[in-house]
């Protein structure tokens, strides 16, 4: 049996110290609440986010924010950066805790799944008499929806093959030409393939998942998921396009094997080990940044009807959780105008949508990828998106190695993606003529 | 067979047996500590796509990696964010859970063991089954996205209360008694009779809460939205994401993450093992 | 102890004990209530808060359709457990668990044991024992996430793994690209993470044990393998009772590894359950689904401490 005596200032210095620091964290927690809401009252910072796959495209869009003081003195932009897919699982729950950004991005996909949460722009633009003349026509009804308009695109382009110059010419294979043909192309890969190179990268975009567009051009249906307005992906076109990009990797070989490691999609044709993968124009900064060999650029083969793909940007809108609205839209603008787009342009993060900065991009990229980006957006067709988008692209890539290694059939592919992804409806831009300028605006 | 024979023979036997199990040790040691020193010297790669077979050798050693990654990530944040969480559980952990233990152990109240018994309870549920909860719980309170959000949450769980009850079991009920009897308030006999004698419990709930937090990355995840509030854990996950393929980079982050815990665990390997004996058999 | 309280509490009562403090009366046992509530007030408040009602709230949540945001809740009764139980690969998910549950559990403990053995107080033979410690248990303490994207490194088609398997003339296994690898790539993986937990709380069980009962043994002539056999083990078995118990409840909800390596893939031969759970309530912005898995976990987590517990008393040599 102890003594108490003896341990009474040691017992108390600790049990009070305890107790202190435990209020003091209660207090401190209280009070500080972390820097959660991100809207607040001042019209002084707008808050963004966006997403980055890249040191180098976070400074890209750090300069853009760093021009709005340039434009308006008592405004400044404060961006916060995460990757592309955390993006899209971030978005919602940051709504359901009505804590957005107050400015954030918004590619076309998921216009529909997400659109909801984000500001119609249109009394804006006529309050503000703003011009959307010199934006491309087809973003602008790729970011909008039911007649509103969701965001003012910054970027747009083509989807296309891009191949690595210095392994074709390795292997004696001539650079591929606009109308090659989907025979020629596997006949390329074939021929790439060999010595720890392969042809072509099964997954897209950077991503993790077999490419729509392709889909697209393999299938020679559009939108194959959408079947009378309604998300559908069991029907023979859908089939048909997965199956033919399947076929890559288990019948012809000419795919490296899928890993789920970190960044493994983009590593693959950056160190030059795959020769062709299907990408667009806003990646030139990264594939520049991270690779050593020449790129080439050139539209899709040719499917059984002709070469189709899609044209693909985003832009920047204004979420529902903003309480500065006015100063919101007046640090938009800047962030789309011509300085900023120009710039994005001249690093090869954007092909601006902004038509009169699309010069600064093919300044970057060089006037054959220019050429061959410029044909390749003749070919290329918007593209309907649908209202379970974030669900649907979750699961075309969850399943996407399984069916590259034959283990599923591009049947049992669609099954399980339809499964996963619920049901959706199309989502149509609706009636924009009160802010478009083609009819008298 | 002479005496001396057989005694050295044993004494080789000895001797095998005695490097044998070095060996064998050592070659554990090594294999843990490998993926250590390889994720060090990927991080000291020059080359963005660092996927090379050298280990420390044949290239220029990059120590402006770790700059690179510092300035990228607001790594100092995370640490901080990551110490606040730790250490602010620990803290309501140890207040919730001795006050709690020592009215399950030596107060007497209706319905104290039935009450006991579905803390006991709730210890079978799995910490993930209450994930979709919390998060609607913290977001109805308003808690979500802040340091409360992180830290509370976490710190109820019934095994605090319940390992601190079984040290508080072990100590004498008579001197209680004794210092009811000499007049002392209920708080002053718990801050200054009680507590001190189960220091040994209050150290090992404080190293194991600690080290449950500090590898928590689900709560926060769930929890937080803003960069601001990125434990460690999170700030590396965001690495993967926008950092793409540079691993020499995302090596010297996650080597940047792990220093903190190697101090740690120097610094306190000698509370390890005495503080998990004693709570390995609760304190008897 | 017992009965002299008993004796003190009696004479108190009676008002016999030695000197009764001025203007004051021996309180009666009753009288704690007051007390006590106030000690527990701070951690029921919590506990009600964000133990209890959370799990109510978790069977509740449950039943309805209910999305992550936008939308309404709907309530569908058990139509969530129906979906998941008859979801594609959800019987797959569970198979995961199980498969990692049955080999990483015992590959954990062995590992633990053995080097407990060898790091214990009474190896005299193995030299530098603090310094191993610190190294065993070094992985413990590392951030999850920091030694996941590590072993994303060495487990990568390139990597060092590979390139030493290269060097003996085998073929390059796809770690966490088949499969076949995923899972076991994780186990692996999680043992070199998790074993110096338990290892260290084995050597402290060792710690313990009196040195009388292995001097006896060995004046019997019992060898060291015996006397582990005989004496530490037995011994120490509530303890590793304990460990086990803790460590299957773990890896049962086993999350960050999974979610950092392979993201559940490919296809979801490396899902785990509380991954299907995140997914479905974060990435397919189903909470009501989610919950139904997490309902589902909690009954088989408890099914399998209930046979634990019957175990034991079998295998579990307790002292008296």
């Amino acid at each position: 049996m102890r003594k108490a005596t003896g341990y009474r200032s040691r017992s108390v210095r600790y049990g009070l110290g305890a107790l202190a620091a435990a209020a003091a964290v209660l207090v401190a927690a209280c009070g500080s609440g972390g820097s959660g809401g991100s809207n607040p009252t001042t019209s002084g910072n707008i808050s963004w986010s966006f997403w980055v796959g890249s040191p180098g495209e976070a400074a890209v869009w750090k300069h853009n924010a760093d021009l709005v003081p340039k434009t308006y003195p008592n405004l400044s932009v404060s961006l916060t950066t995460t990757s592309f897919t955390n993006y899209w699982t971030k978005l919602p729950i940051e709504a359901s805790t009505h804590s957005m950004s107050c400015i954030a991005g918004l590619q076309y996909g998921y216009v529909g799944s997400v659109g909801n949460l984000f500001m119609p722009l249109n009394s804006l633009i006529k309050k503000y008499n703003y011009s959307l003349s010199p934006f491309e026509s087809t973003m602008i009804k790729e970011l909008s929806s039911h007649g509103n308009l969701l965001a003012l695109p910054y970027d747009f382009g083509p989807v296309v093959v891009t191949y690595n110059k210095a392994l074709f010419q390795a292997k004696g294979v001539p650079d591929p030409q606009p109308g090659w043909t989907w025979a020629q192309f596997v006949q390329d890969a074939k021929k790439l393939t060999g010595g720890g190179d392969y042809g072509y990268l099964p997954v897209t975009l950077g991503g993790t998942s077999l490419s729509l567009e392709l889909a697209y051009d393999l299938s020679g249906t559009p939108d194959a998921y959408v079947q009378n307005g309604a998300f559908n992906v069991t029907n023979p076109a859908f089939v048909k396009g997965i199956q033919e990009q399947a076929e890559l990797s288990y019948q012809d070989h000419v795919t490296p094997p899928y890993s789920t490691a970190p960044g493994w999609s983009s590593q693959e044709f950056d160190t030059g080990k795959v020769g062709m993968e299907v990408n667009g124009p806003w990646d030139l900064i990264d594939i520049k940044g991270q690779s050593s060999f020449p790129v080439g650029w050139v539209e899709f083969p040719a499917g059984p009807d002709g070469v189709h793909s899609y044209n693909e940007g985003s832009g920047f809108g204004i979420t529902k959780d903003c309480k500065t609205p006015d100063a919101a839209f007046k640090a938009l603008t800047v962030l789309v105008g011509q300085e900023a787009l120009t710039y994005a342009g001249s690093q090869g993060r954007a092909f601006p949508a902004r038509l009169a900065a699309d010069s600064s991009w093919g300044t970057f990229a060089g006037s054959d990828t220019e050429a061959a980006i410029t044909t390749a957006l003749q070919k290329a067709e918007p593209q309907e998106v649908t209202t379970n988008w974030a669900q649907f692209q979750t699961a075309l890539s969850k399943d996407t190695p399984l069916v590259l290694s034959g283990q599923i059939s591009a049947q049992q592919y669609a099954q399980e993606v339809a499964a996963a992804s619920g049901s959706g409806s199309g989502v149509s831009p609706g009636d924009l003529s009160s802010i478009l300028p083609a009819s008298g605006g | 067979m002479s005496t001396e024979s057989v005694r050295s023979r044993r004494r080789v036997a000895r001797s095998a047996r005695r490097v044998v199990l070095n060996v064998i040790v050592w070659a554990a040691a090594f294999i843990c500590l490998f993926p250590f020193l390889w994720m060090l010297s990927t991080a000291l790669k020059p080359e963005a796509n660092a996927i090379t077979s050298n280990f420390f050798y044949g290239y220029h050693w990059a120590w402006g990696n770790f700059r690179q990654a510092w300035d990228f990530f607001p790594f100092g944040r995370f640490l901080i964010n990551s110490l606040v969480m730790s250490i602010g559980d620990v803290l309501v952990v140890l207040v919730a859970s001795t006050t709690a233990g020592y009215a399950f152990a030596r107060l007497r109240f209706p319905g104290r063991d039935k009450l006991f018994g579905l803390y006991v309870a709730t210890l079978l549920i799995p910490a993930s089954a209450t994930l979709v909860p919390l998060f609607l719980i913290a977001k109805t309170l308003h808690i979500y996205n802040t340091y409360f959000g992180l830290i509370f949450p976490l710190a109820f769980t019934a095994f605090g209360t319940f390992l601190m009850r079984q040290f508080f079991r072990t100590t004498p009920e008579e001197l209680r008694e004794a210092a009811r009897l000499d007049g002392a308030s209920e708080l002053w006999i718990f801050l200054r009779v009680m507590l001190p004698l189960v220091r040994a419990g209050v150290a090992v709930l404080a190293v194991f809460t600690f080290i449950a937090m500090w590898g928590e990355f689900l709560w926060p995840l769930v929890a937080t939205q803003n960069e601001n509030l990125y434990t460690l854990n999170l700030g590396l996950s965001e690495i993967q994401g926008q950092y793409g393929s540079y691993w020499s980079y995302m090596m010297a982050g996650a080597a940047i993450a792990i220093v903190p815990t190697v101090v740690l665990v120097i610094a306190l390997q000698k509370y390890l093992v005495k503080g998990l004996a004693f709570g390995a058999f609760g304190g008897r | 102890m017992t009965s002299r309280t008993s004796v003190l509490e009696s004479r108190s009562r009676a008002g016999l004990t030695g000197r009764p403090a001025p203007g004051r009366r021996p309180r009666r046992p009753n009288r704690d209530t007051r007390t006590a509530a106030g000690f527990l007030s701070f951690n029921l408040t919590g506990f009600t808060l964000f133990t209890l009602i959370p799990m109510a709230l978790a069977i509740y949540v449950s039943f309805f359709n209910w999305p992550l945001q936008g939308g309404q809740t709907r309530f569908v009764g058990l139509h969530n457990y129906g979906s998941v139980l008859s979801s594609y690969g959800f019987w797959r998910i569970v198979l995961n668990v199980l498969y990692f549950v049955g080999a990483y559990v015992p590959l954990n403990l062995i590992v633990s044991l053995t080097l407990a053995a060898l790091l214990g107080p009474r190896m005299r033979a193995v030299k530098g024992k603090a310094f191993l410690r610190v190294v065993f248990f070094l992985p413990v303490v590392t951030p999850l996430v920091a030694s996941s994207l590590l072993w994303a490194l060495i487990y990568n088609q390139n990597g060092i793994f590979n390139t030493v398997l290269g060097w003996f003339g085998l073929g390059p296994v796809p770690w966490l690209s088949s499969s076949d690898w995923s899972m076991p790539s994780i186990i692996i993986m999680s043992v070199w993470l998790g074993f110096g937990y338990n290892m260290i709380l084995f050597v402290a069980g060792m710690t313990n044990i009196p040195d009388t009962m292995y001097d006896a043994a060995s004046i019997d002539g019992a060898g060291p393998i015996r006397q582990f056999f005989r004496i530490t083990l037995p011994l120490l078995s509530p303890l590793i009772f304990f460990g086990t118990l803790m460590t299957l409840i773990t890896s049962f909800q086993v999350f960050t590894q999974a979610y950092i390596l392979t993201n559940g893939g490919p296809g979801n031969s490396s899902t785990t359950l509380v991954l299907q759970l995140y997914d479905d309530a974060f990435q397919y912005f189903r909470l009501g689904d989610g919950s139904a898995i997490a309902v589902l976990l909690a009954f088989m987590i408890l099914i399998v401490t209930g046979l634990m517990f019957i175990l034991q008393r079998r295998l579990v040599h307790y002292e008296h």
